[in-house]
């Protein structure tokens, strides 16, 4: 369903995605992994359209239409959803306000009746059961003033509310405590079928035992520079990222 | 400075031809009072402190008229100007002049609303204790005012009456000279709330130079929103002084949506110990059109506390003013005064001044001021985008949600959704404002 060819990206005449080329199926799930400042947030912000970012090389096909050409609105209607590594704080307006309008607006474009009323709120309440999400969060304003987990935990309540075809998870499963970590994954594993794509951001091989992926790529200096199965998390678990290096450096010569 | 010298010639012939025989000597005294200072005054320069960023001076080349006769107005615009389903006592002024026949009051209201002619007769001393305090005398337009003195109205609450019916007052100008002056005294302990609406039939070219005077008496709690919705071609000069007694508590809500050229002067003077005074102000400023808002704050007794918060939304061409002053004066010890003033530019081309200002003298006193001038924030605008919403939809919502906070505390649901409404229409918002509950 997604397919990137050699992505190259910049901001402010810097290059941070040097070359990225990923294959992503309809039911499979991928893990991307890499060191800090890697380039796994500006990839995954380039898929979701943000335009600061300048894409200087590349493509990325999906579902057979080209991706660059979309608003990052019309790729969420299209059925993209990036859940943010630091979500954004919105003061002023209510997490379900924006919720809904976020529904209705993907609704409309696909020639839906909006959702209204009790309707909404069946489906709202169905979601919070399952993220385990205090009702409270859903009448404060966007992410203000919510704790790190709390965050978290809403970026996945509102993916489980407007069922994506193709998420892209950054480090999601940082800052949670064990109970969150098991609610998020519950929330992620009930959008993981045959018809989804899955990306994840992450540091942390602990994740992948409650989402299992099909592939593990480590992205290192804006390049995917190894791709495995699940046994390469365990491994860079164990021994860190160096070795990696060194395989590149080897590569170089 | 000929344009000057016409816009004078013009007003004081204007002035000096009212037909005014059956007018209380008093009010006939005021107004010749008026026309000599007024003539005596220059018309305001940039080099004026007050008036540095005003745009008056494009009253220099179109002068108004007073109405000649009382025109009739339409029901449609009535019912437009209605705040939802809120029961209200309404008060209809057609170019200033009260109409009897288009109030709407209910039988058991505890507000009275008087002509000004019939203050005179009724009130006493009316002129010194209400007319003359309220009136700035080195001010040209208060002057303007004065020199015309015949519309308006005399509102007053009994003491320990509270009023929950909220007192709309509609002022509909057709495009001429309107010079109302209001005068509210609420009693002692007593609460009401006031709505000062000002619209216009159709897009006349008009001048509304109004000016209201309050007077809080001990324990005294007024709710006080004034709206300004004229006419894109018109003028609109508006001073509000609020005198406060003892533990009263002023609740300003001065909202600025339409309008070619608007003033808005809020002055507040705490003469009694403990007063409160809440300040809010919102200006939506479309295509070329001009607001400034010129604030005074007059802590001159101990214990009071002032909360002022001033916001812009600036969108095309269009330019706005702030102009706020805090004064704690030498008396006025443990006073807390919080002064903000923040604007959101829409353009490129659209611009704020922002120009807060405190006088303390009194040394034990906690007091705060602040302003910014910013643009949209990217990254709420692509967090919006990135759940799928329109790009004109997420910026009415960020939009929106910058300006809703100035609107909290006024207390009727039914206004707050009113200019709600009226918010997101003017940013051609496809976006509703409807609260879901939980
Ligand atoms: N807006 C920006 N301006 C300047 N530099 C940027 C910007 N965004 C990203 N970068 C730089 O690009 C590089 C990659 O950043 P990115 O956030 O993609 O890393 P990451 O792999 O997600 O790291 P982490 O694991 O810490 O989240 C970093 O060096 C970062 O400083
Ligand atoms: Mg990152």
């Amino acid at each position: 369903m997604l397919s990137i060819k050699n992505l190259h990206a910049s901001i402010g005449g810097n290059e941070i995605l040097k070359g990225i080329s990923l294959e992503v199926k309809a039911g499979e799930v991928h893990a991307i992994m890499g060191p800090n400042g890697s380039g796994k947030s500006t990839l995954s912000k380039v898929l979701a359209g943000r335009e600061e970012y300048e894409v200087t090389a590349g493509s990325v096909e999906y579902l057979g239409k080209n991706l660059l050409d979309f608003s990052p609105e019309d790729r969420a209607r299209e059925g993209i959803f990036l859940a943010f590594q630091y979500p954004v704080e919105i003061p002023g307006v209510t997490n379900i306000m924006f919720l809904r309008t976020a529904l209705n607006e993907i609704r409309k474009y696909h020639g839906k009746e909006p959702l209204e009323g009790p309707e909404f709120l069946k489906l709202v309440r169905e979601k919070t059961k399952i993220l385990d999400l205090d009702d409270s969060l859903l009448k404060r304003p966007v992410n203000e003033g919510f704790s790190g987990g709390e965050k978290k935990r809403n970026e996945i309540f509102q993916m489980a509310v407007l069922e994506p075809k193709l998420a892209i998870l950054d480090e999601t499963d940082s800052g949670l405590d064990i109970d969150a970590l098991r609610a998020v994954s519950d929330g992620i594993n009930k959008l993981k079928n045959k018809d989804n794509g899955i990306i994840m951001v992450t540091h942390y091989q602990r994740l992948l035992d409650y989402i299992v992926p099909d592939f593990v790529h480590v992205l290192l200096n804006g390049k995917i520079v190894k791709s495995g199965t699940r046994e390469l998390a365990l491994e860079l678990e164990e021994k860190g990222y160096d070795w990696i290096r060194e395989e590149q450096k080897e590569e170089v010569v | 400075m000929a344009n000057d010298q016409l816009f004078k010639t013009h007003y004081t012939a204007l002035a000096a031809g009212i037909s005014g025989n059956s007018d209380p000597d008093a009010v006939i005294s005021l107004r010749k009072s008026a026309i000599r200072e007024f003539a005596e005054l220059s018309f305001p320069t940039k080099k004026d402190e007050p008036w540095k960023y005003s745009k008056v001076d494009g009253l220099l080349s179109s002068l108004f008229s007073p109405a000649q006769n009382m025109s009739a107005v339409s029901d449609s615009l009535l019912s437009s100007a209605r705040f939802g389903n809120l029961e209200t006592d309404r008060y209809v002024f057609v170019d200033g002049k009260l109409n009897p026949a288009l109030t709407q009051k209910s039988p058991d209201s505890s507000v009275s609303v008087i002509t000004l002619k019939e203050a005179f007769a009724s009130v006493p001393n009316f002129a010194e204790t209400f007319l003359s305090k309220s009136t700035d005398k080195s001010d040209l337009f208060a002057n303007l005012g004065s020199a015309f003195l015949q519309d308006g109205a005399f509102i007053s609450i009994p003491d320990r009456k509270i009023q929950t019916r909220p007192v709309h007052l509609l002022f509909i100008s057709t495009g001429n000279l309107v010079q109302p002056k209001l005068i509210i005294s609420a009693g002692k302990s007593s609460e009401s709330t006031f709505i000062e609406h000002f619209i216009s039939d159709g897009n006349p070219a008009g001048f509304t130079n109004v000016s209201t005077g309050l007077f809080l008496a001990e324990n005294a709690v007024v709710h006080h929103t004034k709206i300004t919705d004229e006419s894109d071609n018109g003028f609109h000069i508006g001073r509000i002084e609020a005198f406060q007694q003892t533990n009263s508590t002023w609740k300003s809500h001065v909202i600025t949506m339409g309008g070619g050229m608007v003033r808005n002067e809020v002055t507040a003077r705490l003469s009694g110990e403990g007063v409160n005074c809440l300040m809010n102000g919102l200006y939506l400023v479309t295509g070329t059109h001009h607001v400034e808002n010129i604030t005074l704050i007059d802590h001159q007794k101990p214990n009071g506390t002032s909360q002022e918060s001033y916001k812009g939304i600036l969108s095309d061409k269009s330019t706005g003013v702030f102009d706020g002053k805090i004064i704690v004066q030498k008396d006025a010890q443990k006073t807390y005064a919080n002064q903000s003033n923040r604007n959101l530019l829409l353009s490129d081309e659209a611009t704020a001044d922002s120009k807060p200002q405190l006088e303390i003298y009194a040394d034990d006193v906690n007091c705060f001021h602040g302003a910014t001038v910013g643009q949209l924030d990217e990254m709420q605008l692509f967090y919006l985008q990135s759940r799928g919403i329109g790009e004109p939809m997420a910026k009415a919502m960020l939009t929106h949600a910058f300006a809703v906070d100035v609107l909290n505390s006024i207390p009727q649901t039914e206004i707050r959704e009113y200019l709600d409404q009226q918010i997101l229409e003017r940013l051609h918002s496809p976006f509703h404002f409807e609260e879901t509950e939980v």
